[in-house]
């Protein structure tokens, strides 16, 4: 089994994906909202994210297909509200390759 | 007066979700590009009706991006491996371009990417450029016959957007970016797109960098010429750090022929220095290369402020290359209008990072861009001729200056419309407006655009000055006056003041009227109007009235001349012996 990155490690990876995909966001750290109304992208910029991540991940994980389960669900925990549980989440999933 | 300005937003017109792009026209390098999104795939639509709710911000650029299958139908049949006949396929391309001029009508420019389609979609392999089924050979005629369609409007500029998808390499698109959200290209693609339509405003802004200051050992040719000679240069030869040196050069030479000034600033022995231009074998750039240098070893701003000077150019036109962080740091700090940029430690990437920058953008290329350099070296013989001439009117009755007048056209327009958005210091009002708008300025009754060619015993100048007037009743209203630094203080500017001031005469009018709009750069204008006695001022300083019925002389050693259409009018000013 291969080693998981750790949870800090993720975060910047998040952070530096959406460093590309907004590169005009002054800063974000891991309670930075990717989504709902305090969000610093919109949709688009939310999807842009989730391929970009799947690239800098080495297409570890599929994340927008997780996505599209993760709405179709609608947990009350959104793993996709913050940098951080973005990153609990692509943990999780790394995990259980 | 009527002025279109340049700073405005930019509409992103799409058939594709394209909001991406805006964060990258927000960061990185200036200008910040406030834009707007059409909606989506309304295309066609939004270019032909100027009443669509997008345009109603009267925004200042548009940005027309397609997919290829989707503007153009017949290529979506190509795609499907349909036999599609190519006279159909171009008749569809001179369709939508078309549509463009139609929608560049509103706007002062209006970008085209070009089409591509995504790398991962390999079409018909072996066949893909095989004429006239290959989809890949299909897109290539698609985009030479969009380039000819749009190439007679001044306002439209195709944009390479290939160029784009092979920078942002395996990213540039994604068939799960498109699906999920309709985003045809990746984010490393709208980076590089924001980045050559900010070059593209810039250049329209007249902003382009024209000087490129160059130090020499270890930038310029491998080693310290002072310590090993220059027969022991590391330059040219069989090594690849010597043509790396050699390839660097021929890329500072085609910058040259595109009308960019090269000049030296090193700390070195000059005689040494230009014994190594003037006799290494493998040298690409010589002595007539140069507008100007500075070989000695004082502090290399000093050396830069005077260089600018003696060339009549601003900081803010200059580029400084130097393979030492010391002195990029030092002049980084303190001129921080040059533009310094990170140079690598690795020889090999040279031409690659000057290939990169994008500050050297024009909007247009005429017939002075390619002999600017040796305008510079004119001016170095005319410079010593005036050394050694006994007083300046002496040295101006030695010149021989030739000023030719002649009315804006449409054969002209184009450096007509570039001096315009270029000049800073000789400049009356700093209107900047781009061709298609100037041409229709000048087309309204009562106004008259002057161009002003001037030439001596050293060189041609080309077309260097504009002098404009506005008719209203009695009254002439000087809307530009404007003259290219490179020729100022020869009595051009006088001679163009005694071509409308007669002009007016010629006309009837009671009286000339100039009113100056302060810059950051135009204080020598203001000079200018300031030593002509015969203007009246206003209580601001900022006005000038001339009564007509006396006339402005000719200076005496101008030759002045009239081409057989110039100017328009009522009737042709006189020449003056």
């Amino acid at each position: 089994m291969n080693d998981v990155p750790t949870r800090d490690e993720i975060v910047k990876t998040v952070i530096d994906s959406l460093g590309v995909v907004v590169p005009d966001l002054v800063s974000a750290n891991a309670d930075t909202y990717l989504v709902g109304p305090d969000a610093v992208l919109d949709s688009v910029g939310f999807v842009t994210l989730l391929i970009a991540l799947e690239e800098n991940l080495g297409d570890a994980v599929d994340l927008s297909a997780s996505f599209l389960e993760q709405s179709d669900i609608e947990e009350a925990a959104d793993p996709f509200s913050t940098v951080g549980s973005l990153a609990d989440h692509i943990i999780g999933l790394l995990s259980k390759r | 007066m009527s002025t279109v300005a340049l700073q405005g937003e930019l509409l992103l017109i799409a058939d594709f979700t394209i909001a991406g792009l805006t964060h990258f026209l927000n960061a990185g390098e200036p200008p910040c590009l406030p834009a707007s999104v059409a909606p989506f795939d309304q295309v066609v639509p939004i270019l032909v009706d100027s009443t669509a709710a997008c345009w109603k911000s009267r925004p200042d650029f548009a940005l027309v991006w397609t997919r290829p299958q989707a503007a153009i139908k017949s290529f979506a049949r190509v795609l499907d491996h349909e036999a599609v006949a190519m006279e159909e396929l171009l008749a569809d391309v001179d369709g939508f371009a078309e549509c463009l001029r139609e929608a560049a009508k509103r706007v002062s420019a209006l970008f085209v990417p070009t089409w591509t389609y995504p790398g991962y979609d390999r079409g018909l392999g072996v066949l893909n450029l095989r004429p006239p089924i290959g989809p890949a050979y299909c897109l290539m005629r698609m985009n030479a016959r969009l380039a000819e369609a749009v190439a007679g409007d001044a306002t439209i500029r195709l944009v390479d957007a290939g160029r784009w998808l092979l920078q942002a390499g395996p990213g540039a698109s994604s068939p799960k970016l498109w699906h999920l959200g309709k985003i045809a290209f990746g984010p490393e693609v709208f980076r590089h797109a924001a980045a050559d339509l900010k070059a593209a405003v810039r250049a329209l802004r007249g902003q382009a960098r024209k000087l490129v200051v160059l130090d020499l050992d270890d930038t310029l040719w491998g080693g310290t010429v002072g310590d090993i000679g220059w027969p022991n240069l590391n330059l040219g030869g069989h090594n690849p750090v010597g043509e790396s040196f050699s390839a660097f050069q021929r890329a500072l030479k085609r910058l040259g022929n595109r009308g960019i000034v090269l000049a030296i600033v090193s700390k070195n022995t000059e005689a040494l220095a230009l014994e190594a231009i003037d006799r290494h074998p493998d040298m690409v750039l010589r002595r007539a290369d140069f507008a100007g240098w500075r070989i000695n070893w004082n502090d290399k701003v000093e050396n830069i402020i005077d260089l600018t000077a003696e060339l009549n150019l601003g900081l803010n036109s200059v580029v400084f290359i130097d393979d030492n962080p010391a002195e990029r740091a030092r002049v980084r700090e303190a001129l921080p209008d040059v533009l310094v940029p990170e140079w690598p430690t690795d020889k090999l990437r040279y031409e690659q990072t000057l290939a990169e920058l994008t500050c050297f953008d024009t909007f247009t290329l005429t017939e002075e861009d390619h002999t600017r350099t040796r305008m510079y070296v004119a001016e170095r013989d005319r410079k010593t001729a005036r050394e050694s001439a006994q007083s300046l009117d002496a040295y101006l009755a030695m010149l021989g200056l030739r000023v030719t007048v002649e009315r804006l056209s449409r054969s002209n327009v184009t450096r007509v419309a570039q001096l315009l958005n270029k000049t800073n210091q000789l400049n009356l009002t700093t209107r900047r407006l781009t061709e298609a708008r100037y041409l229709q300025w000048a087309e309204t009754e009562g106004r008259d655009v002057f161009a002003f060619r001037v030439s001596d015993r050293f060189d041609d100048y080309g077309l260097t000055g504009i002098a404009s007037l506005s008719v209203d009743g009695p009254v002439g209203e000087v809307s530009d006056f404007l003259l290219s630094c490179r020729v100022l203080g020869r009595s051009v500017e006088q001679t163009m003041l005694h071509v409308i001031a007669e002009y007016a005469r010629s006309l009837g009018l009671a009286r000339l009227v100039a009113t100056y709009i302060p810059t950051e750069r135009n204080a020598p204008c203001k000079q200018f109007f300031d030593q002509q006695s015969a203007f009246a001022r206003s209580e601001d300083g900022l006005r000038y009235v001339w009564e007509l019925p006396d006339p402005y002389p000719l200076p005496r050693h101008v030759d002045l001349q009239y081409t057989a259409d110039a100017p328009a009018g009522a009737s042709r000013p006189p020449v003056l012996s």
